[in-house]
């Protein structure tokens, strides 16, 4: 059987560096087929050369057998094919429905007909099963709802193919569950999904078929009953990785960080916990639990209105990220692109912005640029971080090595805690794997670590306890032998671990 | 490790000899010692006050109010100097530049305002303040002739503008690539957010930038000054302008982040040699506008091409 879509000898490269080789497989009708790699396998490449955004080199892209011509976005959406970005292309400050029919806006008389607009627009939403009040703001609803605004938008160009790069990577494990039945209601009504993620749990439980890329290259396609998660990670890696045995525990007697009754009114409450030296302590619960508050209190982000803190046994008071930098506690943001990343700054730049302050300058001001190499050359070496030159811009880095730059720039100083808020997000296996490594080094020598992870297996592949936060409360303290996923959770709705 | 990329300001060193050479070609009077010395000492003005400006962009915001500053200097140092000397004023306008830059950063910081519609409020008041200092009237400082040195007066044979304007860039040059404030200033323009999680204290260097521009500023009035021989409150009205246009022309990006230093030399050079250049074939000041606004297109969409190549460099290839 021919294939609906088919993509035959794909190839593409930028300034000579190619990003795909020869890329050839099809794709059937009303499937969910997900496509894999590490990152800079080629996989977004892919998607916008089917999104008209990039144009291949060679090859070319049929459906239904017929040669498509995919110059532009507006080509792509006339073929029927319909991206949905990692970042969403909605604008924050219109309504559902106006950034829905934000192309083909219904008009009477040369004039926009507000009250039709919304009627289609509810009416498309309910079609899909998405309770979203089309009047609204955009800026003001969920990160989740935002995505199910995206897939409406792309099915009211009444797309047959969707493609969706990385729909999950900034969702909560509920929010992913309702995706997911959005995924199997398109696939009902016939339409094609072609769905990117980095998380094998999601691909087994939505997709049909499964593609597989590294390096800019084809690998395999298979059907999903033919794969299992280490069968996929091989493909994707080239080899094995037994990364799903839980690390050795490095946790220590003593008590690095003491949190006593910490509150800020509206965000969290009575707080308390103790941090042990070595330990890795996650912190989950539902969005908008309080937990990434009260971490950015720890750090100075936000003044806590009252509470105790004490690291290593000496009371603190944290006013500043200044004061808690000197102290010895660092910070990993979980936004890397909005408030992580310095991009139009070098890697050698980014990763010296902290520990610059402490070194030594000649004269009292003039860095010497030596000693600023030697920093990046440390953390270079123990992470192994790829790049070109160290002047390069940061922005042309892959994720997971811009993420080592921003821990390192942190690892840099003598720290006693870090505060991690989802340090292995939107990265891809390899790089988790080493991501994984350092915390097991780090911990080793003794630091203590309070981490976010809002990937629950994640949590119980890494963590040694995890508190577990409702309304801004401590519910649960769980220690790794009693780790599964259902107490976790029952404890983040609140219902004290009872399901 | 090198941190300054020549290629970044190549295109416009490059404009700039072959502007040159084409008008040495044209009119002979072009390349003369007198009127390249000439070409300098009147960019030293623009230019000496644009290195300020620049770090204030590189930090992401801008100031709008420098030549309402240089009016409010120049009627300090006409009338301060006038009673206690010539020193005392020049010490008198600096401290008032500072003045004015940390008032410029903290309504940004502190209030909350954006650069542009703070700093265009303070350009308001401070001509204001200037006009009523000097009660309206031009002050001639004529009996006041030491401050002459610092517009005819020369060093080494070189005038002393161009020192001051060489100083100025060298200093500004060292302190932006080799200096934890450089540092500081472009990662406050670069990613606000991300120096705040950092522990930079972004309200400090947001308040040096708009400290920054006053003090190139205070170089710049007291050139104008000397070369005027009077201090007025309505001089330098188009100054902000001239200022602002050459750092952008120059490749300092307008959002913060990545400034250009040697860019914004170039470019206000590049301006100097156009209009000298018209001004001795004898064209029409009008017609002058029109010619240098065109150029400036030119300028910009050689630039924009060079980001616009960046930007692509910067999205493709990336998953």
């Amino acid at each position: 059987m021919s294939g609906f879509l088919e993509i035959k000898h794909v190839s593409k490269s930028f300034y000579g560096v190619p990003a795909l080789k020869d890329i050839s497989f099809t794709i059937a009708k009303g499937s969910v087929h997900a496509v894999m790699g590490e990152n800079g396998a080629g996989k977004s490449t892919l998607m916008k050369i089917l999104g008209g955004v990039y144009q291949a080199d060679e090859g070319e892209v049929l459906i239904c057998q017929k040669r498509q011509k995919l110059d532009n976005v507006q080509d792509a959406q006339k073929a029927g094919i319909s991206v949905i970005y990692q970042e969403f292309n909605l604008i924050p400050d219109l309504t559902v429905a106006e950034n829905i029919f934000i192309v083909n806006t219904p008009k009477k008389r040369g004039l926009v007909d507000k009250r039709l607009r919304n009627e289609k627009a509810e009416e498309l939403l309910k079609s899909l099963n998405i309770d979203i009040n089309p009047r609204v703001l955009v800026k003001d609803l969920s990160v989740s709802k935002k995505q199910m605004v995206e897939i409406a938008k792309a099915l009211s160009h009444d797309s047959e193919i969707i493609i969706m790069d990385e729909p999950t990577a900034a969702l909560n494990d509920d929010e992913v569950v309702s995706l997911g039945r959005m995924i199997q209601h398109l696939k009902e009504q016939g339409k094609t999904v072609i769905y990117i993620s980095h998380r094998l749990k999601e691909v087994f439980d939505m997709a049909d078929t499964v593609t597989v890329l590294r390096d800019g290259t084809y690998v395999d396609t298979k059907p999903i009953s033919e794969l299992t998660e280490n069968l996929i990670i091989k493909l994707m890696v080239g080899h094995e990785i037994n990364g799903r045995k839980r690390r050795e525990s490095h946790v220590r007697k003593e008590v690095v960080l003491k949190v006593r009754n910490l509150s800020k009114a509206g965000l969290f409450e009575d707080v308390s916990f103790d941090l042990h030296k070595g330990e890795i302590l996650g912190a989950a619960g539902l969005m908008g639990c309080g937990r990434e508050e009260m971490l950015s209190a720890l750090y100075g982000l936000i003044k806590a209105d009252s509470g105790q803190v004490w690291l290593d046994g000496e009371q603190i008071q944290i006013k500043s990220v200044k004061d808690a930098l000197h102290k010895g506690i660092c910070f990993l943001t979980d936004d890397r692109k909005e408030s992580g990343i310095f991009p139009l700054m070098s890697v050698q730049e980014n990763m010296t912005m902290i520990s610059i302050r402490n070194l030594k300058k000649k004269l009292g001001f003039y860095l010497r640029a030596q000693d600023e190499l030697a920093q990046l050359n440390t953390m270079t070496e123990i992470m192994n971080i790829k790049y070109s030159d160290p002047s390069q811009k940061i922005s042309f880095l892959s994720g997971g090595n811009q993420q080592k730059v921003l821990l390192g720039r942190n690892l840099l100083l003598q720290n006693k805690v870090f505060i991690m808020l989802e340090p292995a997000r939107g990265i891809d296996v390899g790089a988790k794997e080493e991501i994984y490594k350092l915390l097991h080094q780090l911990t080793e020598q003794g630091m203590g670590v309070l981490a976010v992870f809002s990937d629950m297996n994640e949590l119980i592949q890494v963590c040694d306890r995890a508190l577990v936060f409702w309304q801004g409360r401590i519910t649960g303290d769980i220690k790794s032998e009693d780790f599964n996923k259902e107490k976790i959770l029952s404890h983040a709705a609140g219902r004290g671990g009872k399901l | 490790m090198k941190r300054y990329k020549c290629s970044d300001t190549a295109g416009l060193l490059a404009a700039v000899i072959l502007v040159f050479t084409v008008f040495s070609c044209l009119y002979p009077n072009m390349l003369t010692l007198f009127n390249i010395k000439n070409i300098f000492v009147q960019v030293s003005t623009t230019a000496i006050a644009a290195a300020g400006m620049t770090f204030a962009m590189t930090a992401g915001v801008f100031d709008l109010s420098i030549g309402s500053i240089q009016a409010l200097l120049s009627v300090i140092i006409a009338q301060v100097g006038l009673q206690f000397g010539l020193a005392t004023g020049i010490s008198a306008a600096a401290a008032a530049a500072v003045f004015c830059g940390v008032i410029n950063g903290l309504v940004v910081v502190k209030l909350k305002i954006q650069a542009f519609a703070a700093t265009l409020v303070t350009m308001i008041i401070l001509r204001g303040a200037a006009v009523l200092l000097a009660h309206g009237k031009e002050i001639p400082i004529y009996n006041m002739g030491s401050i002459k040195f610092f517009s005819s007066g020369t060093i080494l044979e070189i005038p002393v503008p161009i020192v001051m304007m060489i100083l100025v860039y060298a200093v500004s040059f060292a302190a932006y690539e080799y200096t934890e404030f450089g540092m500081y200033m472009r990662s406050v323009g670069s990613n606000l957010k991300a120096a705040e999680i950092s522990g930079i204290c972004t309200g400090k260097y947001l308040i040096l930038a708009f400290v920054c521009t006053a003090v190139g500023t205070v170089f710049s009035t007291v050139i104008t000054t000397s070369q005027i021989m009077f201090g007025k409150g309505t001089i330098g009205e188009d100054f902000a302008m001239d200022v602002i246009t050459t750092v952008v022309l120059g490749g300092t990006v307008l959002t913060g982040g990545k400034g250009n230093l040697f860019g914004t030399l170039a470019a206000s050079l590049l301006i100097a040699v156009i209009k000298n250049g018209l001004n001795i074939g004898g064209m029409n000041t009008y017609y002058q506008q029109l010619v240098i606004g065109i150029v400036f297109i030119a300028a910009l969409v050689f630039n924009n091409g060079k980001n616009l190549h960046a930007f692509r460099k910067k999205t493709e290839g990336r998953e």
